[in-house]
């Protein structure tokens, strides 16, 4: 499986490359994200300005760098909320059984009911357009994914024979739940959550793009790219470009990086 | 005589289906004394594994214990509360069953699974818990004992894991193992090392068990008592060098010519149909249908257990000479 293992490596390294320059974008980033200057407006790339400069003149490559910042801290809350929700609800679901179960995953189904984006549309729009919003509009339209998910691991795991034979040897059922099911259901409950950190992005960028997630000055790559567009038919084609370029990486390397997670946390592999 | 360890009277387990109420234990009786082994065999179906599970409390609905009472130690463990069933588990009885690989949690390592089980019990940490941890490993003759505690159950052999498995269940100091199947997956030599493994634990610790088996070998090898089961019943009980020499029911001696034998043609023709369906028990024996000494008494009423000789009982109107 070397392809498998190259696909990988490239989406690790690809997501540390995010991740790298997400905490580092205020000492690699040559200028203030939010400065402007007229003088200089809707300059194409240059070794002064490697990506150009926008409508006002800011500096695109600080923007986008700042943006990853911005993104992945937009991507990391919605999928940490969505999977802690998911996650507990699913448990619950499936340790409980019964109405509980039932009345649990029925809610679910009503959300998913739902184009996605469509649903964090509505829920961005009810809510205002703020950053705490956005996070939250994501976070609600992910949690039937965690909560399915965890819920047929809890519904697996807790008929495996370990799980009698532990307390057949003396362990608190309790201690069974937590100690030795949970474990169990971690590895594709992260790979998910990879997988979704990737489309977490593309959301909070479409959501910021229609002027609903965070507002015009903020380095977000979607308002990037929303101020960006009217200037491509004028043949400024890097304003909208390379923020979306950042958002294919990211959404690429994420995407990578949890295909193979799959393999990597399998313990017959460590 | 003293009352023995674990006295199961008259115990029914039933499971609702669907279809109905399937009776799945009926009335099953059986006694393990300290230090004692013994054998449960049946076919499979026939309830060895529920009336394990029963004993120890761990059926899963729609299963459950409709009648009788099980007494382990001078204490009713039907009616115990959970929280005085859970210091039961482990410290009074201890349960390893068929599968060993499958029995030991996947990502945790063996010696973490034995950790766990010491802190709670013994409130061992740190360097007593590894200690102790080697003394188990020894104890079950797991070569290498450092490495084994460090591996997860997927670097281990079968055998290996159904060694962590008995040191698991030995960690609490149980009185009575109840080993279910345990060692049906295995190779025979591994078999019969386990099966020797389990007789010096039994000759060093005192303690007693349960075997359940389908194999007529390995009660023969193991056991001192045996006790065999069909249809959910106990059918026949007797010290098992006895049992072998003069079955006195008929469905254990059929199931004992059924035994391949290497050059020798089979004693006997196979059984005849197959075990009931818990949900349509026959009238009467459950074996009539089957038995070549039936007669029209055994459709109609249920023989009771008969005391031949001393430590024996036959549930059988027409017992074989």
């Amino acid at each position: 499986m070397r392809t498998a293992d190259a696909a990988t490596s490239a989406g690790l390294a690809m997501t540390l490359v995010l991740v790298l320059v997400a905490l580092l974008a205020p000492w690699l980033a040559p200028y203030d994200p939010y400065a402007t200057d007229p003088g200089r407006a809707l300059r194409p790339p240059s070794a002064a300005h490697p990506f150009g400069t926008g409508v006002f003149g800011e500096d695109l490559f600080s923007r986008v760098l700042w943006g990853a910042r911005l993104d992945l801290l937009i991507a990391a809350g919605a999928v940490g909320i969505a999977l802690v929700l998911g996650g507990a609800l699913g448990a619950v679901a499936g340790f409980a059984g019964g109405l509980a179960d039932e009345a649990l995953m029925r809610a679910m189904d009503v959300l998913q009911a739902f184009p996605n984006f469509i649903l964090a549309l509505g829920i961005a729009a009810a809510l205002g357009p703020s950053l705490p919003n956005l996070v939250v509009a994501i976070a609600l339209t992910n949690v039937p994914v965690y909560a399915r998910l965890m819920r047929s691991q809890v519904l697996t795991q807790r008929v495996a024979p370990y799980a009698l034979a532990a307390v057949g040897v003396g362990n608190p059922m309790v201690r069974v739940l937590f100690v030795h099911l949970l474990p169990n259901t971690w590895s594709p409950i992260l790979v998910q959550a990879t997988l979704q950190s990737g489309w977490a992005i593309l959301q909070a960028a479409g959501l910021s793009f229609i002027g609903l997630g965070v507002r015009v000055p903020t380095p977000e790559w979607g308002v990037m790219i929303g101020m960006g567009v009217q200037q491509v038919t004028a043949g400024q084609w890097w304003v909208a470009f390379f923020p979306g370029l950042a958002i294919m990486w990211a959404v690429i390397g994420l995407n990578l990086l949890g295909d193979g997670l799959q393999d990597w946390l399998d313990p017959k592999r460590r | 005589m003293t009352t023995p360890l674990l006295q199961v009277r008259a115990l029914t387990v039933e499971f609702g289906t669907p279809r109905g109420v399937a009776r799945v234990l009926t009335g099953v009786d059986l006694d393990v004394d300290r230090g004692e082994v013994v054998g449960l065999v049946g076919e499979s179906g026939c309830g060895k594994s529920v009336t394990a599970l029963a004993i120890l409390r761990l059926l899963r609905p729609p299963g459950r214990i409709t009648g009788g009472s099980v007494a382990f130690d001078g204490r009713e463990l039907t009616t115990l509360p959970e929280s005085e069933m859970r210091r039961v588990r482990g410290r009074g009885i201890a349960m390893i069953f068929q599968a060993p690989r499958e029995s030991l949690n996947p990502v945790l390592s063996v010696g973490a699974q034995l950790g766990l089980l010491l802190a709670r019990h013994d409130g061992l940490g740190g360097r007593a818990a590894t200690r102790r941890a080697l003394q188990l490993c020894e104890m079950v003759e797991l070569p290498d004992p450092e490495r084994v505690l460090r591996a997860y159950p997927h670097e281990l052999s079968g055998g290996m894991c159904q060694r962590a498995m008995i040191a698991l269940a030995l960690a609490c100091r149980p009185a009575l193992l109840v080993a279910d199947e345990a060692t049906t997956a295995l190779d025979v030599t591994v078999q019969l090392q386990i099966l020797l493994l389990l007789r010096r634990l039994r000759d060093s610790l005192g303690l007693a068990l349960l075997l359940i088996t389908h194999n007529l070998g390995v009660v023969a090898e193991a056991c001192r008592r045996v006790a065999v089961m069909y249809a959910g019943e106990i059918v026949e009980t007797a010290p098992a060098d006895e049992l072998f020499a003069a079955p006195r029911h008929p469905y254990t001696r059929r199931l004992l010519a059924a035994r391949p034998r290497i050059g020798a043609a089979p004693a006997g023709d196979p059984i005849p149909g197959s075990v009931p369906d818990p949900l349509n028990r026959p009238t009467g024996c459950a074996f009539h249908p089957r038995c070549h000494r039936a007669q029209s008494r055994c459709a109609e009423q249920h023989p009771e257990p008969a005391v031949p000789s001393a430590g024996r009982a036959v549930r059988c109107h027409y017992p074989e000479p």
